[in-house]
């Protein structure tokens, strides 16, 4: 089945289309929920909200993209809105301050060589501190490999904005991950 | 603070992203810094050692999804029903407002009698339609040839009279 058929079939509303459309594209969104929430608990539910909002809203999608485009887009505007969601009831919670003491690089030794899942920890946490967009766009360029013209696409924005978002996204990065030395 | 903003540009570094001029820079402070080539192996190895794996959705998430739009559904059908309240309320007011147009008409005709009077001054007269020949216009499609020849046949009947 092409693009333009599924399209028309989820906008006839027809129900088997929304498996297919489930099977096709479910590791996509999973795995970017996951590298954006950081947790598979969290990473199932903002699918599930992805899918609804893509079976639901299908009829503003306008053919001027890739069906797979519009799809990423809406996970990570459905992820961002879950961060920024957490982020209040976490300090809401004082869990904020908690897990701020608590920074990925204490209780690592830097010459130690480190674990595999160490390691995905230690990148994991910092990537999750990193500011929603720039966090975004380095998830797509390093976990998805798409370009960076196509994450333009996916974040609505500049080429030169999503070289910038990346680039800071590196700095950030490398700025939190270094702080395992200092400690 | 050199040493923080040399470590900065770190993934930059390690990713191929920086320029030629930067680069040796940081290659500069490299081989007189010992603290940051520390650094720059944990970040390596961090960096570079990462899986970017991929993780299997558990087989679960489409049984929850589809309750999910079995919920959905469900509230679109009760949405229907509350809609149906609503087609009854406008089929209502179109009703409403169908009679008093057809009233109003009707209130009007017999403020304005025009129509009758008309009727009426016939009926004093005593004349019918038939003293001002056949009505042509009505029956005949304009400028047929039919339409002439009925001209041609009331003119003499008039002419007659
Ligand atoms: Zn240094």
């Amino acid at each position: 089945m092409d693009e333009t058929q599924i399209i028309e079939h989820l906008k006839n509303g027809d129900e088997f289309i929304y498996k297919y459309v489930y099977d096709k594209y479910v590791r996509i969104i999973f795995n970017v929920c996951y590298k954006m929430a950081g947790s598979k608990e969290e990473a199932e539910d903002a699918s599930q909200e992805v899918f609804i909002k893509v079976f639901n809203s299908i009829d503003s999608f306008r053919a001027d993209s890739k069906l797979s485009t519009w799809i990423y887009r809406i996970a990570v505007n459905v992820c961002i809105n879950f961060q920024r969601r957490k982020k209040i009831v976490k300090f809401l919670s004082f869990d904020f301050w908690e897990e701020e003491k608590d920074s990925p690089v204490e209780n690592s030794t830097p010459l130690k060589s480190l674990e595999k899942l160490e390691i995905q920890n230690t990148v994991q946490r910092a990537l999750n501190r990193l500011p929603a967009k720039q966090k975004t766009a380095l998830i797509l360029s390093r976990y998805e490999e798409k370009s960076y013209k196509e994450i333009a696409e996916i974040m609505g924005t500049s080429l030169p904005a999503v070289e910038s978002l990346i680039f800071r996204a590196k700095e950030n990065l490398a700025k939190k991950l270094s702080l395992l030395k200092n400690n | 603070m050199k040493h923080k903003k040399i470590r900065r540009k770190f993934i930059l570094y390690l990713d191929g992203d920086l320029p030629e001029t930067e680069k040796g820079k940081i290659e500069k402070h490299l081989s007189v810094c010992e603290s940051c080539r520390n650094a720059l192996k944990v970040i390596k190895e961090l960096w570079d050692g990462e899986e970017k794996f991929q993780v299997l959705p558990p087989e679960s998430l489409w049984y929850k999804l589809k309750d999910r739009l079995e919920e959905k559904r469900i509230d679109r059908i009760l949405g229907l029903r509350l809609n149906k309240k609503k087609i009854l309320k406008t089929a209502a007011a179109m009703v409403i407002v169908i009679i008093s147009v057809l009233t109003g008409s009707r209130l009007g005709n017999a403020l304005n009698p025009s129509f009758e009077n008309e009727n009426n001054i016939f009926l004093k007269n005593n004349i019918t339609r038939d003293d001002f020949g056949i009505n042509y216009f009505d029956i005949l499609p304009p400028n047929s040839i039919a339409e002439d020849v009925f001209i041609f046949a009331s003119n003499t009947e008039v002419n007659k009279k």
